[in-house]
């Protein structure tokens, strides 16, 4: 849920060249367009070529490019579109050494990340290897839905699926999830009762 | 109306969108549905409570780690090819536009360097802000000498206002709410009046109770706002007027012995445990629980009760663990050491829980 009014100013207010609006449409969206990089590929030099190459392109084009009441949404098409491209043509293209020297870096220290997330909450990082057992396309609608908060509809344009075929892949996920967890034996949270 | 949630299961919740809304947005119209809901199918709140804590835990777990780093590296790059842009200005500018480039950068990595290191975001003026927006009437208080001042306020309520702080109210608490604002560090022992909450502002954070006391702590130039619950419930949400764009969850309950802080740096509001939990029921009902070669997991279990804690613990574990002690004044932290020498075992907190392992006693 995004508030539109206030989307469109800030967009707006970008497109006439202003650099703080642009800085911090940057600053508002870029962890999450990271973190959604990583569930479409794990090549972290392809991911930041994209979120760079998709700024780049903003900026120089503002003048050209369209109206828009979520900029979350706008960008996060973009940058799927725009991963998507540039994996097709990196297949095309034999990978340099110079890139897969590049790519096993950035998985290590992706590993690190993980290895220090456990200690945060041992129930999160259990819901985290749940998910990670999931398909592909279920956790990236995982990610969608509960992470960055986008309605069904949108899910739908961003992922190229019809409404039904959104609605199962949730469906599956949900009860994939909870059979990984009971079968691993982990109950589900505790919950302290709110009287509110 | 509600008939059609009445036999969803926890797995069929999590995907509503209506339910969704209010547990991530707080959206008060979802917010009035779920409560009306709740009081024609009070069984459904314990799948209600589970299926809030999953929203919540998946919002968390489905976010992919990556790199912080990354964030101004990629920024450094966007930057330098925005200097790239064809400028149409004066030929002489144009000319030394390279020189101008490095310069540019190094104003731009300082600026950046700056940024990183900022110790907090400090937005001066949080209390001067609220206060004119207040537009009534007020009373203001100020500590500067060195010790805490007590204020008595029309409705009877107790402030021990710390030195540097100051604290202003409406004038005999007209209105709806009895309305307070905070800059710096109290404690307040709140009189109980259900028909009228008491609500502080205090920089980002709103905390709005019937009656309880509880500590905050909001100096302007501080990293952090905290509220801290001593007795009774608290509802603590970020105050609307301060944009908090990411935060997770935009409210939170607190029962005795929790806080919640506010990190104005990320702009997020969480939940744990205060720093020295202590007893929550009388010294009658603490002086019934004492145990002589008692099994650990009633020990545990008393001492949930005592402190109104949530101890994560394997009970195969410790049930052949037997201890003799008995409960006193100290607070939770000092008693689980002792507890967990005697056995060898080990906690953590996290969170508002706290975790217990250990290993099998013979």
């Amino acid at each position: 849920m995004n508030n539109p009014g206030s989307d469109m100013l800030l967009w707006n207010t970008f497109r006439e060249g202003n650099r703080d609006a642009f800085a911090r449409i940057y600053n508002l969206y870029i962890n999450d367009l990271l973190s959604y990089g990583y569930r479409i590929t794990s090549n972290r030099q392809l991911i930041k070529d994209s979120i760079q190459d998709l700024f780049l392109h903003l900026w120089l084009r503002r003048e050209n490019i369209s109206e828009t009441d979520s900029i979350k949404y706008y960008l996060f098409r973009s940058l799927r579109n725009r991963i998507i491209k540039n994996i097709e043509k990196q297949e095309i293209q034999p990978q340099t050494a110079e890139s897969i020297l590049e790519n096993i870096i950035g998985d290590f220290s992706f590993e690190d990340t993980l290895m220090a997330e456990e200690t945060q909450s041992e129930q999160i990082s259990r819901l985290r290897k749940a998910i990670g057992k999931l398909s592909k396309r279920q956790q990236e609608v995982i990610q969608l839905r509960y992470h960055d908060d986008f309605s069904l509809e949108e899910i739908e344009n961003l992922m190229q699926l019809n409404n039904q075929s959104v609605r199962n892949l949730l469906h599956r996920a949900i009860s994939q999830l909870r059979i990984t967890i009971e079968m691993a034996g982990w109950s589900f949270p505790f919950v302290l009762s709110f009287l509110f | 109306m509600f008939k059609k949630f009445a036999g969803y299961s926890v797995e069929d919740i999590v995907k509503e969108e209506k339910f969704i809304n209010w547990v991530k947005f707080s959206d008060p119209e979802e917010g009035l549905f779920w409560n009306e809901f709740l009081k024609m199918y009070p069984g459904q709140r314990d799948i209600l409570d589970q299926a809030r804590q999953i929203v919540i835990q998946l919002a968390v777990a489905s976010q992919l780690p990556f790199d912080q780093e990354d964030v101004q590296d990629i920024w450094l790059k966007i930057e330098s090819g925005m200097l790239d842009e064809p400028i149409n200005s004066r030929p002489g500018f144009q000319l030394g536009w390279k020189k101008w480039v490095a310069a540019a950068s190094v104003i731009l990595v300082a600026g950046l360097l700056w940024l990183n290191y900022q110790p907090a975001k400090v937005k001066a003026g949080t209390y001067a802000k609220l206060v004119e927006k207040a537009e009534i009437p007020l009373k203001e208080v100020v500590n500067t000498t060195s010790e805490p001042v007590k204020i008595t306020l029309p409705d009877q309520s107790i402030v021990m206002l710390e030195k540097n702080s100051r604290l202003s109210y409406v004038n005999n608490f007209e209105g709806k709410e009895r309305k307070v604002f905070l800059s710096g560090d109290a404690f307040f022992n709140v009189t109980k009046n259900p028909d009228k909450p008491f609500v502080v502002y205090a920089n980002e954070l709103v905390t709005k109770v019937l009656g309880t006391s509880f500590r905050i702590n909001a100096f302007e130039e501080n990293k952090e706002v905290t509220v801290s619950v001593r007795t009774g419930r608290v509802f603590v949400f970020a105050n609307q007027d301060f944009r908090i764009a990411n935060s997770e969850k935009k409210e939170v309950v607190l029962i005795p012995n929790q806080k919640a802080v506010f990190s104005r740096k990320d702009e997020t509001l969480s939940r744990s445990l205060i720093d020295k939990p202590e007893v929550i029921v009388s010294q009658e009902e603490l002086l019934e629980r004492s145990f002589s070669n008692a099994p650990l997991p009633d020990i545990f279990e008393a001492l949930e009760k005592v402190y109104g804690v949530k101890l994560v613990f394997d009970k195969e574990v410790f049930a052949n663990c037997r201890l003799t002690t008995s409960l006193g004044s100290e607070t939770l932290f000092e008693r689980l050491d002792i507890i967990c020498e005697a056995v060898e075992a080990n906690y953590k907190v996290v969170g508002t829980d706290i975790m217990i392992d250990g290993k099998k006693c013979n």
